[in-house]
């Protein structure tokens, strides 16, 4: 079936289409939500065994030839972070649910997390740079809303720099793009990966892809340009919250994978140094901004960025082995840290406060959900029989 | 709020004409310079200068749905466009037109790229209304 591909962005699409249509002719937008999210996921997973069966997965949009059209690219590594987006999208629907209060469900929550799971699909089958730009705006656009809703005076503050930070993004991306597409004539990233090797690697060359890496790091929030991220990331309703832990620096990282691989090594301009005392630093100050702080959203939002720059290290390394551990481990960070934050929630609920010095003696009380929280932290923290592991021992 | 009479006059006059010129931009796209972005900026133009004439209760019984609606409806079409050459075993966004013969007018062409562009519009025009809308109340 040749539109396979087309599932996972029509399918979100048309659940927040659905769920902003006038309310006598829509269904329960609760349930829509949640059917719809599994159907991705059930999408996401056939398009997989397509892959594994039948090899890369290509749709041309409106039957263009491939390097003038938009194309859409899938292969297993779309197609897994198809997946674990649909299971982050469906589990945090779930959550939502009795989470949430109604205020915030009527003013567009649900067709906004749509958006988020619409744009964050397209990044992943997006064959070519410029497709790939709007996508981002997609998922910025989307974010920032969701970001804001509810319109706390906290909440404003931090849309407002979350907003700026990635429009600077979009500026160098945008520029990026322009000047890349001025030296090679086109933008289709399998055409850039034949292309590329054959040009002599220059200045202007270096520059462009200088600014192409720049976008990319702050999306995934490395250092220089991780700020964003603590910033922003505790103030929205800790589903939402959970949904970016979960997505939105992961698109940076699948992205820059992508970008190495594709671009970056047939271009002979390396930035391999760069990227990894940029991952090492990344490491270093996310785990000590998360050691400095008391409130649980902070620390772990902090700690993501630390996790970030592990799997830039991967990236930056340039191995096969060491690629693998960057993929392994993205997917290993994105059900922890969105199972992490999704118990920061039930904690804070029982607790009364996300904030450590007041939530003493949880555990005597709720064992259970301590225990919850423990394995979760400890496959972070990479203790054997836990997937973590696997990461920590290369 | 101070709704003078003369905004009010102006308002209720050039209401009709505004959407009429959005909807003339609107039809111009495609071929020439217009289309559904900017007929849909238009439009919300006209629909502004109602809600500064008589205020936000008469501006959303101007509107045939809530703007949030008009979104929705507008990616429904939209997506549909999109999906009807998909429909046809053609590829999906893949655009088709058809000859229309109406009594009384010349023969015209209708294609799936006006439906597409038809959606881009009630999605501006219900965006930008619930911009100015929530601004308005507040």
């Amino acid at each position: 079936m040749k539109e396979g591909i087309l599932f996972p962005l029509i399918l979100p699409l048309l659940m927040a289409t659905l769920s902003l249509l006038p309310r006598r002719w829509r269904f329960d937008r609760e349930l829509m939500a949640l059917l719809g999210n599994l159907a991705h996921l059930v999408f996401s997973l056939l398009l997989f065994f397509q892959i594994r069966a039948h090899g890369v997965q290509t749709l041309q949009i409106g039957a263009w030839p491939a390097p003038f059209g938009i194309t859409l690219v899938a292969d297993l590594l779309s197609a897994s972070m198809l997946i674990i987006t649909g299971l982050v999208g469906f589990l945090i629907t779930l959550y939502s649910l009795g989470s949430l209060d109604s205020l915030r469900q009527s003013f567009g929550y649900f067709p906004l997390l749509h958006v988020v799971v619409f744009g964050c699909s397209g990044v992943f089958v997006a064959g070519d740079l410029f497709n790939l730009f709007v996508w981002f705006e997609v998922i910025l656009i989307a974010s920032f809303v969701l970001l804001t809703l509810g319109g706390e005076r906290e909440q404003i503050i931090a849309g407002v720099k979350y907003v700026t930070l990635n429009g600077v993004a979009s500026t160098f991306f945008l520029t990026g793009i322009g000047l890349l597409y001025l030296q090679m004539g086109t933008l289709n990233l399998a055409d850039l990966f034949g292309k590329l090797a054959q040009v002599p690697a220059g200045g202007v060359l270096s520059l462009t892809l200088l600014f192409l890496l720049i976008t990319f790091l702050i999306k995934a929030g490395s250092f220089p340009f991780f700020f964003w991220l603590p910033a922003s990331y505790p103030t929205p309703p800790i589903a939402v919250s959970a949904l970016f832990a979960a997505l939105l620096t992961k698109v940076g990282v699948y992205v820059l994978l992508r970008f190495f691989s594709l671009v970056l090594l047939p271009s002979g301009v390396v930035f391999s140094g760069l990227l990894s005392w940029a991952a090492g630093l990344t490491m270093v100050l996310g785990v000590l901004g998360a050691w400095s702080q008391m409130d649980i959203r902070r620390i772990l939002s902090f700690h993501i960025i630390s996790q970030i720059g592990y799997m830039l290290m991967g990236i930056s390394f340039l191995s096969p082995l060491a690629l693998s551990g960057a993929i392994y481990f993205m997917f290993h960070n994105i059900t922890a840290k969105t199972n992490l934050f999704l118990l920061g929630g039930v904690i804070a609920l029982l607790g009364g406060s996300y904030r450590l010095e007041q939530l003493g003696g949880l555990f005597r009380s709720f064992g259970l959900l301590g225990t919850l929280f423990l394995f979760a932290a400890l496959s972070l923290a990479g203790i054997p029989p836990l997937a973590g592991f696997l990461v920590s021992s290369p | 709020m101070n709704n003078g009479k003369l905004l009010a006059l102006t308002a209720k006059y050039f209401l009709p004409l505004l959407l009429f010129f959005s909807l003339v931009v609107f039809f111009r796209g495609h071929d020439q310079p217009g289309g559904g972005f900017i007929g849909g900026l238009i439009g919300a133009v006209a629909c502004t200068l109602f809600l500064f004439g008589y205020g936000s209760d008469k501006a959303k019984s101007l509107l045939p749905f809530d703007p949030r609606s008009l979104i929705g409806l507008g990616l429904l079409l939209s997506l549909g466009s999109a999906l009807w050459g998909s429909y046809h075993n053609q590829g999906f966004f893949k655009s088709f037109w058809y000859e229309v013969a109406l009594p009384g007018l010349e023969p015209f062409s209708v294609g799936t790229p006006q439906f597409f562009d038809l959606g881009v519009y009630l999605v501006v025009l219900g965006s930008l209304m619930i911009i100015l809308l929530s601004m308005w109340e507040e």
